[in-house]
Formats: C-alpha cells, sequence, structure tokens
C-alpha cells in the first residue's frame, strides 16, 4: 500500500522542509505560488467529486443489474454517457494535479470507451454459421444460428429421450446471405424512408409492397445448393421423399419476445416449392408492428435475424398440444392434453372443440378428467401437398382421439421434457399413420400465478438478531461461519462459504468473494470500490454497520439478512431456502444481457494492489481501474503538494503551547484573517481542527495544567531534553488546509511526521494517512517509540507499514465523526510521543505507556 | 354487476415502441400477478385493440413516434373512461408526466424503477377502476329506484 514512491516522495519532502519554508516565508513569488496551490487543490476537488459521481453510477447500474428494477437502452446509454463523461473529467483532473504525468491513463480510458461502444452499438449478430444445420448438430446453445424452435428441437434430439422427426434448420446466416444476395437491406431501408406510415393502413400497404419484393427475390446459388443437399439426405434418412412442414424459427421467437408476433408456418409443402416457402416465411417477418419499429429505429438485418425450421410433414390421424402443467394450477400434479383428429393446427388455432384429457403424472397417465366433445371437422395432408379441411368420419366424431396407451406415453414424454427444460412445457405432438407419436415442439408454458407475490416480513421470528443496521451494498442472503478478517494476510486461510467480518472494506476483499457467503463490515460505503465488487459477485453485502466486529464473534454460525440489513444467530431457513426460489427472469432479456456486458467493462477491479508493479495507468482494463489508479494517484499528489513550490501568505498559530506553527490556507481552512496570526478558534479545517484539539489537550510543559489524572498528564522537561538541545521555538511545522483538507508537516524536537486527511460528509473521500520519522535519540529508544505509535494507531484501525523506523499509515472510508475522532487521538499522539522521548527507557515502560495512552484516549470514549 | 374479488385477474394492454421494455413488463406481470398481458410495439394499434377486447388498465410509455402516450390516453379514454392509464416516462420528464395526469392518466411512473413499483400500481389501478365502476353501478340502481 505504500510503494517506494510515498516513501521517496516523503524523504524529499523532509529534506525540503527548510527550503520550502523559506519560499513560504518570504519572495515576490508568494502570492502566485499560493494560486498555484489553489489550483491543484481545485484539481483534487475535482478529481474527489467526479470519483464519486462515476462511483456512484456504477453503484447504479449494477444495483439495476439485480433483477428487481426495470430498464431501456436509454437508461444504459445515458448512463454510460455520463460515466465516461465524468471519467474524463478524473482522468483530466488526476493530470492536472499531477503536472500532465498519467498520459496513458487518457489512453486506457479511450479504448475502454471504444470497447463499451461496441457493445451498445451492437445488439445482435447474425454468427457464420453453415446454411443448413440438421437437429442432431443443434442444441440449446445455437439460439442465435437456428432460432429458437430449431435450436429447441435439435436439443431434444441430442438431449432428451423424446421422439423428434430429425429435420433441418436454415440458419440465421442463410437469411444474411438471402438479404445481401439481393441487396434487400438497402430496399427496406428506401422503402421505410419513402412512406410516412403513420396509419395502420400505410403500414399495411408497405407491408404488402414487402412481402411481394421478397417474393420476387432470388435465392443465392449456394443456399439453393445447400437446401437441395439438405432435403436430398432426408430423404436418404427417411427412406421416401417427403413431403415438408415448413416453420418459422426466429431469433428470439419461443426463446423470449419478439415484437413481430406470429410467424408463417406451411404445412405439406413439396420439396420443390422449399424455396418459395422459405421466401414467404422471410417476408412473414415484416408485420405492422416491425415496420413501425423499423421505421422509427431504422433497419438493420441482424435485428430481424430468422431460422427457419423443415421436418417432414407427418400425416397424423391425430395432433393436439399437452401443457406439462393444469395452467388453472389444479390439481398440481396433472398434465392437460387436448387433441383433435388430423392436424394439429385446429386445435392450437382454437378452430374446432378439442378433446381434452386432465392426466395424472402419478400413476402416470391415469386420467382425473375427460371432455370428449363432437369433433365435426379436420384438417389433412393432401397427397400433392398442401391441406384441406374434410368432414371427420361420422364413427370417430363422438370418439376420443387417444387411448390409455398413448396417454401413458404422452405424460412419460412430458415428464422427461419438463426434466430437461426444468419448467413446465407447452408441447405439440403428432400421432402418425401408424400410431407411433411424435414430438413437434416443446416451449416453456407461462403459467399465471394464482396470487401475487407477497413481500416477505422484515423479521423472522424465532431467531435471535445479533445486528440491525448498517447499508446494504448487495440484497440478498448468506450463511456461514463468522471469519474475522483484520489485515490481508487473513484473507489467505478464509474458508469456503465464511462470512466475511472486517472493520473496514478492502478491494483486498475480492481475492475471496467467489467463496464468501456473505460480507459485514463496521465502515464502508455503498458506492465504495469493495462494494461495488460485491455486487459483480453478488455477495450479500452490510456496510458501515458500527459494530459488526464487536457482536460477530469468530466461528459463531450466522444468518446475514441483506435485504433488511439484519445479521442472525446461527441458521434461518426461512431465509435461505426463498433463495432458491427467486430466479433471475429478465437475466436472459438483451436489455440486461447488454448491461451486464457493458458492466463487464467498467466494474472489475485489475488493479488490486497499489504496491504492485503493474499498478499502472497503461495497465487499466476497466473504469474501476481508472477510478481507482486516479484516486491512490491523486493521494500521492496531494502528499507531494509541497514540492511544487509551496508558498503562500502563512499565518501563525497564535497558540500557548510551545509548537510553532504555520498555515497556509487553501480555501476554507481559517476564519478570516487580517493579521499573520490566527488563533486555534479561528481553525475552520474540520481535520485540523480535530487534530489540534488533540495536541492542545495534552499538557505541555508550559502550557497551563489541566484536570487529567494520568501519568501521561505529569510530563516535565528534564535536563536530558535540554542537554539534547530541544528548544521548541526553533521548530517549525506548518500546515496546508482547506475546510475539508489538511496537510500537516510536523516538525517537533526531532520527529518528522506528516498527517495528511480529507474530512467530509463523502465517506469515500475520507482518508487519513500518517508518516513518522524518528530522528534522534538511541537506536533502541527509537525502535521503542515506534513500536509505541504503531501498537497506538494499530487500535484506532490504521494500516500500518513500517520501513525502519518510518511508518506509514493509511485509513480511508469512514463517516467524518469516526475520522475527526481519530484524528484528535493522532494530535494527542504526538504530543505524547514527543513528550515521552525521554522517558522511554526501557521496554517495560514502553508497554505501560502504551496502556496508558489508550486506556486514557482511545477507550475512555 | 357480478361483484368481482380483489385478487380478479385483469386484462392490461402495454403499449412502448420500445419491445425490450414491453418484454420484460410482460415477463414480470405474468411472473408475479394472476392479470392477463397483451403488449403491441405498435400504438398505432390501439384503437383495434381495444375495439376487439375489454382491457381493465392501459400501460403507455409517454414518448413515442407518430402516436405518442398523451394520444394514447386519449384514444382509451374516447373509447371508455373508466380504464385508467399508467404512464411509463424516462428520468427527467416529470412535467409531460404531470401533464398526461391532467389529460386523464391514473398515474406516472419513471424509468427505471423497481419491479415492485409497477406491479403496486397496476393493482391500485385496477382497484380504482372495481371502485369507480361499483360506485356508477350504485348510482345507477339509486337512481332507477328513485325514479
Amino acid at each position: 500500500m505504500f510503494p517506494g514512491a510515498i516513501k521517496n516522495a516523503w524523504v524529499n519532502t523532509m529534506s525540503s522542509l527548510r527550503q520550502t519554508w523559506q519560499k513560504l516565508t518570504g519572495g515576490a513569488s508568494a502570492e502566485s505560488g499560493k494560486n498555484a496551490l489553489g489550483e491543484r487543490y481545485a484539481h483534487f476537488q475535482r478529481l474527489l467529486h467526479a470519483n464519486n459521481q462515476v462511483l456512484a453510477l456504477m453503484a447504479d447500474m449494477e444495483e439495476k443489474l439485480s433483477g428487481e428494477f426495470l430498464f431501456d437502452f436509454e437508461y444504459i446509454r445515458a448512463t454510460v454517457q455520463q460515466l465516461l463523461q465524468e471519467t474524463t473529467v478524473l482522468v483530466e483532473a488526476l493530470n492536472g494535479l499531477g503536472d500532465q504525468r498519467y498520459p496513458e491513463l487518457r489512453d486506457a480510458l479511450s479504448q475502454i470507451k471504444a470497447a463499451i461502444d461496441d457493445i451498445l452499438a451492437k445488439r445482435r449478430e447474425i454468427p457464420t454459421a453453415p446454411l443448413v444445420l440438421f437437429f442432431e448438430n443443434l442444441d440449446a446453445h445455437k439460439v442465435d444460428i437456428a432460432g429458437g424452435k430449431g435450436a429447441n428441437l435439435g436439443d431434444m434430439i441430442t438431449h432428451v429421450q423424446v421422439p423428434v422427426p430429425n429435420g433441418f434448420a436454415i440458419t440465421s446466416y442463410a437469411y444474411k446471405i438471402f438479404l445481401d444476395y439481393n441487396q434487400l437491406t438497402q430496399h427496406i431501408g428506401d422503402l421505410l424512408s419513402s412512406w410516412r406510415m403513420d396509419d395502420l393502413d400505410s403500414l399495411g400497404r408497405v407491408s404488402e409492397e414487402l412481402k411481394e419484393t421478397i417474393h420476387t427475390a432470388r435465392i443465392p446459388p449456394d443456399l439453393e445448393t445447400a437446401l437441395q443437399d439438405a432435403y436430398d439426405r432426408l430423404a436418404v434418412q427417411e427412406g421416401r421423399r417427403p413431403l415438408l412442414a415448413v416453420r418459422s424459427s426466429a431469433i428470439g421467437e419461443d426463446v423470449s419476445f419478439t415484437f413481430a408476433g406470429q410467424y408463417a408456418t406451411y404445412l405439406n409443402v413439396p420439396p420443390t416449392e422449399l424455396a418459395a416457402a422459405y421466401k414467404k416465411i422471410i417476408a412473414s417477418l415484416f408485420t405492422a408492428r416491425a415496420l413501425y419499429y423499423y421505421k422509427n429505429k431504422g433497419f438493420r438485418e441482424e435485428e430481424m435475424a430468422m431460422g427457419v425450421v423443415v421436418m417432414p410433414m407427418i400425416n397424423a390421424q391425430a395432433s393436439g398440444v399437452l401443457f406439462s402443467r393444469h395452467p388453472e394450477g389444479e390439481p398440481k400434479d396433472a398434465a392437460l392434453i387436448n387433441a383433435v383428429w388430423g392436424l394439429g393446427k385446429y386445435a392450437v388455432a382454437g378452430t374446432i372443440e378439442p378433446d381434452q384429457y386432465v392426466v395424472a403424472y402419478q400413476p402416470p397417465g391415469q386420467v382425473l378428467e375427460q371432455h370428449i366433445p363432437v369433433k365435426k371437422v379436420m384438417l389433412r395432408c393432401r397427397p400433392d401437398g398442401g391441406v384441406e379441411e374434410v368432414p371427420v368420419p361420422a364413427e370417430r366424431q363422438t370418439q376420443p382421439c387417444l387411448q390409455e396407451a398413448h396417454l401413458v406415453q404422452l405424460i412419460h414424454y412430458a415428464q422427461a421434457l419438463e426434466r430437461h427444460f426444468g419448467k413446465p412445457q407447452d408441447i405439440e405432438w403428432a400421432l402418425d399413420e401408424n400410431g407411433k407419436l411424435w414430438i413437434l415442439q416443446s416451449r416453456l408454458l407461462k403459467i399465471p400465478v394464482k396470487e401475487p407475490a407477497r413481500p416477505r416480513p422484515r423479521l423472522v421470528s424465532g431467531h435471535r438478531i445479533l445486528l440491525d443496521q448498517g447499508a446494504v451494498a448487495f440484497r440478498g442472503v448468506g450463511a456461514g461461519p463468522v471469519v474475522l478478517v483484520r489485515r490481508e494476510e487473513d484473507l489467505k486461510d478464509f474458508p469456503p462459504g465464511g462470512v466475511l467480518v472486517a472493520r473496514h472494506t478492502s478491494p483486498n476483499f475480492v481475492t475471496v468473494m467467489h467463496q464468501t457467503a456473505a460480507i459485514v463490515t463496521d465502515s464502508g460505503s455503498p458506492t465504495g470500490h469493495m462494494a461495488l465488487l460485491a455486487r459483480e459477485f453478488r455477495v450479500p453485502t452490510i456496510l458501515n454497520t458500527g459494530v459488526a466486529t464487536q457482536v460477530l464473534k469468530p466461528g459463531m454460525t450466522v444468518t446475514v439478512d441483506a435485504e433488511y440489513r439484519n445479521v442472525y444467530e446461527g441458521l434461518v431457513p426461512e431465509l435461505l431456502s426463498r433463495q432458491e426460489i427467486a430466479a433471475d427472469d429478465l437475466a436472459d432479456t438483451p436489455v440486461f444481457r447488454t448491461l451486464k456486458n457493458v458492466l463487464q467493462k467498467i466494474v472489475p477491479l485489475n488493479l488490486l494492489d497499489p504496491k504492485a508493479p503493474d499498478f499502472q495507468a497503461a495497465h487499466c482494463r476497466t473504469i474501476h481501474d481508472i477510478v481507482r489508479f486516479a484516486h491512490e494517484y491523486s493521494m500521492r499528489e496531494m502528499f507531494r503538494l509541497r514540492e511544487h513550490g509551496l508558498s503562500g501568505n502563512a499565518v501563525l498559530l497564535d497558540s500557548e503551547l510551545p509548537f510553532k506553527v504555520y498555515m497556509v490556507d487553501l480555501g476554507g481552512g481559517l476564519e478570516r484573517v487580517t493579521k499573520q496570526k490566527a488563533k486555534p478558534e479561528q481553525i475552520r479545517s474540520l481535520p485540523f481542527k480535530a487534530f489540534w484539539e488533540g495536541v492542545a489537550a495534552m499538557r505541555w510543559p508550559q502550557a497551563k495544567p489541566q484536570n487529567v489524572q494520568s501519568i501521561s498528564s505529569v510530563f516535565v522537561k528534564t535536563e536530558e531534553q535540554i542537554a539534547q538541545g530541544e528548544n521548541p521555538y526553533r521548530d517549525e511545522s506548518y500546515v496546508l488546509l482547506s475546510q475539508n483538507y489538511m496537510n500537516f508537516s510536523i516538525h517537533l524536537g526531532y520527529h518528522f511526521s506528516n498527517v495528511e486527511a480529507y474530512v467530509s460528509d463523502q465517506v469515500n473521500d475520507n482518508y487519513l494517512t500518517f508518516h513518522f520519522h524518528g530522528g534522534g535519540s538511541t537506536p533502541e529508544r527509537r525502535e521503542r517509540r515506534v513500536r509505541l505509535i504503531e501498537a497506538i494507531i494499530d487500535r484506532i484501525d490504521l494500516q500500518h507499514q513500517r520501513h525502519g523506523d518510518i511508518i506509514e499509515a493509511r485509513l480511508a472510508k469512514y463517516p467524518a465523526p469516526e475520522m475527526l475522532r481519530r484524528l484528535t487521538i493522532m494530535g494527542k499522539l504526538t504530543s505524547y510521543t514527543k513528550q515521552l522521548d525521554m522517558v522511554l527507557f526501557s521496554e517495560g515502560i514502553v508497554d505501560w505507556y502504551i496502556k496508558d495512552f489508550l486506556r486514557e484516549h482511545v477507550e475512555r470514549r | 354487476m357480478k361483484q368481482e374479488n380483489k385478487s380478479s385477474p385483469g386484462k392490461i394492454l402495454i403499449v412502448d415502441d420500445e419491445p425490450d421494455m414491453l418484454e420484460m413488463l410482460d415477463m414480470i406481470i405474468t411472473d408475479k400477478t394472476n392479470h392477463r398481458v397483451v403488449t403491441t410495439n405498435n400504438p398505432l394499434e390501439v384503437g383495434e385493440l381495444l375495439a376487439k377486447d375489454n382491457y381493465n388498465l392501459v400501460i403507455t410509455d409517454l414518448k413515442m413516434p407518430v402516436m405518442d402516450g398523451m394520444d394514447v390516453i386519449a384514444a382509451v379514454k374516447s373509447r371508455d373512461p373508466d380504464i385508467p392509464v399508467v404512464v411509463i416516462t424516462a428520468f427527467g420528464t416529470i412535467e409531460s408526466a404531470e401533464e398526461a395526469v391532467r389529460r386523464g392518466a391514473y398515474d406516472f411512473i419513471t424509468k427505471p424503477f423497481r419491479k415492485e413499483q409497477i406491479l403496486v400500481t397496476i393493482e391500485r389501478a385496477l382497484d380504482w377502476q372495481r371502485l369507480v365502476r361499483e360506485n356508477r353501478e350504485l348510482k345507477r340502481s339509486r337512481d332507477h329506484a328513485s325514479a
């Protein structure tokens, strides 16, 4: 976390302290120097603002993906645009702050932007594929190629033991070839723009004209050959030259929604008319609804990509539809079967009243209910092609179309299909002349629910609540043993299924998120880096609970309800079982898929560790990387602020303490001062005010006695101190201030330290860095001093590192009151260590002082 | 008049020029309620669809080419003023949403919205229609009695 760069900066800072100070206190360039500082600080503020905007937008987009929301493409486009704008501001602000040192960040951003634009421009793609594919080469994953129906038939043939006639799909790629060969895209575009189409009649006329155009278009020779070959193969398979059923298989149809409505189906088509049937099906795409859409949004061939399935025509003696669950919901374990004589079209279209059988699964095929109406007509195949309506022979009109054996068989098929597809099915079947049952289609059966879904109660009774506060970062429920993560090392042995409990959030938690049941933290913001990652990994997460690490003990099993911000002791089965039911039904829609793809370029975080060598601008692959990089480096740049010809109208802090502090106000840090001095009461800078309170609360050798009853209140200036040449009034410290910021370089005796902090209402902006470099004294004493400081800052949650007797520490993303409390403690610690130097004569006394300080100033709140 | 119970299924027509939005609305309403849904991306069809079937509720996007949500409100209201119309608007177009309510829309909902939000709005709108019809029926029978 604190790479060499900072350390170097730190050393530079220290060595240039005097030099800087000279600039500060004199010279004609004072005013311009202050302006330059002010400008940099303004960049920093812009960066922080943009950082928050970007994080909030990312959080908003991720939230939309939760399945709780409905949104459209416009939302994605508008939000992405805003996101890219803010990220540009962020990148420019860092470059402004850092003397244009980060040009690679601009390159990274434009690459990401290009990738996102690509995703948004392309809503659907027609994959290059063979023109024709037999069902046996298809499965559910080939929807884009064969259309929903084709992919589904292929899936049944290859994965389910049900009899499906083996046919072939004319692929979406064939459709593209057909359109391109006849330059239809251009033609359709022209036609759409030349008509007004502001009423249904004109839409109808254009629709007719387009159908005519497509009808006269030519089948490309490649496709013609492919169709011929496919038919020949089919004939060999069948051992005859069958007539054909030709049905549309639109991309989207049967799988999800399509605006084009019902597409055409042609039955009993002679092979010589296959190409014509194909064209008619393509033409059927151009319904009034489709034309309205294309008229207003522009026609793109990929949006209407179309597959067609071709099957040997089954000259059915009876046909019908099977709903694998009764749509009325009762009885629960039964299917509903409709049947008509002849071809199934009359059952589907409701032309005649069909037989109805309610059939049980257990025992399989048992008829629970049946209704056999008089069926006077039927549709049948004509020998030379086409279909015709004929009267049903008198003796069969009142007969049931299906026998018990058929019902048993159908119920087995229904069971197999339900099992395979995992959901209730709407199945078309046919009984051929030889008495064999065939499955012609199976698709999702939509059953309306009886009762609207009710939200579950906020609290589940009968379980002890351990925690009921915080901010939800990702909704959901997770349970497992509590694993307390205090430092990065604790992540190494994180058990699968553990509930991660920590004081603060850290992007490093991402390394275990794939196996984390839930996350609960004391601090942090739902728009922070880690929250974004928790959503990406869909880990139920509650942040900013304040007390999680105190009430959740390592090893105890808890159930985290990140819906209502509750943590229960033990397992809560009521909550955990609900999880499985809540299926994400929107996840498959194009809008969701697009947002998901876009977010892949935005949210994942590759730049995890600022210490790592690949933590570089050029390695930013997502917006999140850029944000993280920019934020990290903005802090580094702010830390280096003094190197940039620091100057200005320095004001002396007029206190009674033997501590000489000069202040440079970057804006809002001090009450308007006219003299070259300001009283502590005139400090407006939130962090510095808090820090100084801490400094002043300690007893100083020459300050007025205060009512502090502890060993730390009885410091006196020792002989030794004086002997070592300490003269408090000769040491000069200085601080850059703004309302929310301080950058305090402290030079007290032989202590050099720097405390930098940003404190505002934006939790994400807040941070505190502390650098300590103890000079002077013996190695033992230096060691003791460093040990004391480390022990104390550890207790107030700073993450710290040590190189020799340099300490680097940081804390981020705590709410303002928490930040200020710690700053006050840091102020106290500064005074404390300053004055302890001379008394750290043994290891034992160090422990005593650590305890004393913690008791007096940390634990007693 | 037949007393309908509260959870009785309604028939909902949804009009939005974005097929994706239609798909998602159809999906969640079918998934979470017992209401029947008919959708069209072509507002020009609304008159025809209303003539063909009885609807309890129309949900329409506000911003559509050729015939916008305001026109849909007018078409619905001229056919049957008791059919509530819920308008869906894009974020930041609150003024036109309010205008829609002045022109007779029952309520509006701003994109993006929570699933729960549209489901609650639908139930309220259907309840409203039931009340209006019951009220009218009562008045009629009262007038009839006093006549």
